[in-house]
């Protein structure tokens, strides 16, 4: 009775362990049930699980390029060494200040896992610096904003030119034995008008110089300026000799 | 209501449901990880670093900053190529601490796909290689395509439709017209198949440096 015992011990054996390599098989592919998680990280943890998994990452390596078919460094020492420097770090999911899960709440495998507690938000290590960065933002903004204000400001403000036109209109008596006439000929604006103002310019004339030069109409010869020449000449011609 | 379901892990993709393990507290699926990608991750050192031991302390720092991280992978890229920017960062910083000249090879650095590590020319070996851990390889290499020539004809499908091919389960199981379950089986018992006559290789180069 006994030995058929152990060969059916044994046996069974066998047949769990061709399921876990199975279940490790199916890992490597991605398509391990949620209910197989447990079981296939538990034989994962051990010597030969390990051995398994490696074989298998490795028959697909060389599969997908031959060049992959070598050996890495003394992978069991590689192994403990980075398990002890991997004590010195925090175990993820344990502690976090906003995490909804906790060391205690850490899941087993099998266990339910929220995603959003896999993924909860943490205080980024560099958060103070974002804080100064966006306080020179603010800063940034605040000076950008009062350069234009005092721009558009200024943009506002009469200039001299402006109170130079303006100046004639407080005398109202002159301004009403005046007429406003257009200028007739935009050619005669010279440079130095132009370079102060763009904007179309009136010219204040006395009345009694258009009667003037209509009753010398006669003499009035047409000049590229559009002035009467003669009366040009003659302005010239009086002109005091030395 | 399981813990992942397959709606937030996609199929095929076993590096985000193991770094989802790893986050949410398991340290054994971060070894895993590890294991998996050891080799390539020494391989890539091994090819900026002049100091053969220096590839293993550099590894080590590699894994254990990406353990630091792992909170930040979201899964947006793959884990591989996250591990390697970690890695070539890690071995740069390094060297410069260490005020030595890496030696790097152009096409390794510049030229090569960063997923490709293998586009380099066979004859060109990497800088702590030597002959004997090459013929090592390729021993295994030979084994594991003579192991394939000798499995029936179904395991080998299957088991290049998913290796080769990167098909999932559901898709392996539309194109040999069986269920998933036959599949899942196939291919483990392919890997089985070849990984016998792997291991004996295996166990003759265990402590040897590679």
């Amino acid at each position: 009775m006994q030995a058929p015992r152990r060969a059916n011990t044994g046996e069974y054996d066998m047949m769990e362990q061709q399921t876990q390599q199975e279940q490790l098989s199916a890992l490597a592919d991605g398509e391990l049930s949620d209910e197989e998680w447990a079981s296939a990280l538990d034989f994962a943890a051990t010597d030969e699980g390990r051995e398994t998994w490696r074989v298998y990452q490795l028959v697909g390596d060389v599969l997908r390029s031959p060049e992959l078919a070598r050996q890495t460094h003394d992978d069991g020492a590689f192994l403990a060494r980075l398990r002890q420097g991997l004590a010195q770090e925090p175990l993820h999911g344990a502690v976090s200040p906003v995490a909804t899960i906790t060391a205690e709440q850490a899941p087993q495998m099998g266990q339910e896992i929220h995603p959003s507690a896999a993924f909860a938000p943490k205080a980024a290590a560099n958060d103070s610096v974002f804080r100064w960065k966006m306080l020179a933002g603010v800063a940034s903004l605040a000076t950008v904003a009062t350069l234009a204000w005092s721009t558009w400001s200024s943009g506002q403000a009469p200039s001299g030119q402006q109170w130079a036109v303006v100046a004639p209109v407080a005398n109202p008596v002159a301004v009403a034995s005046t007429k406003v006439v257009p200028l007739a000929a935009p050619t005669t604006v010279t440079a130095a008008n132009t370079s102060v103002s763009s904007a179309p310019q009136v010219m204040l004339r006395d009345p009694r110089l258009d009667e003037l030069l209509a009753a010398h109409q006669r003499f009035h010869g047409a000049s590229a300026l559009q002035l009467p020449a003669d009366f040009l000449r003659n302005a010239n011609f009086e002109s005091p000799k030395r | 209501m399981t813990a992942f379901s397959s709606a937030e892990v996609p199929a095929g993709d076993s590096d985000l449901a193991l770094v989802q393990r790893t986050v949410a507290g398991d340290q054994r699926a971060y070894e895993l990880l590890v294991i998996k990608y050891q080799r390539r991750i020494e391989r890539l050192i091994g090819r900026m670093v002049r100091d053969s031991n220096l590839v293993e302390d550099i590894a080590q720092e590699t894994f254990i900053r990406a353990y630091r991280a792992l909170p930040q992978f979201r899964g947006e890229a793959q884990f591989y190529t996250w591990l390697y920017r970690i890695a070539v960062n890690t071995a740069k910083k390094t060297l410069m601490d260490l005020k030595r000249d890496p030696l790097i090879y152009e096409s390794a650095m510049s030229v090569h796909d960063e997923n490709d590590e293998t586009s380099r020319p066979e004859h060109e070996l990497t800088t702590d290689e030597t002959p004997e851990t090459v013929l090592a390889a390729q021993e295994i290499a030979a084994a594991v395509n003579a192991a394939m020539e000798a499995l029936p004809e179904d395991l080998r499908q299957a088991v290049t439709l998913r290796e080769i091919e990167g098909l999932s389960y559901d898709e392996i199981a539309l194109a040999m017209n069986c269920p998933i379950g036959t599949v899942r089986s196939r291919i483990f018992r392919a890997r089985e198949a070849i990984s016998s006559r792997v291991r004996p290789l295996l166990q003759n180069q265990t402590g040897k440096r590679w």
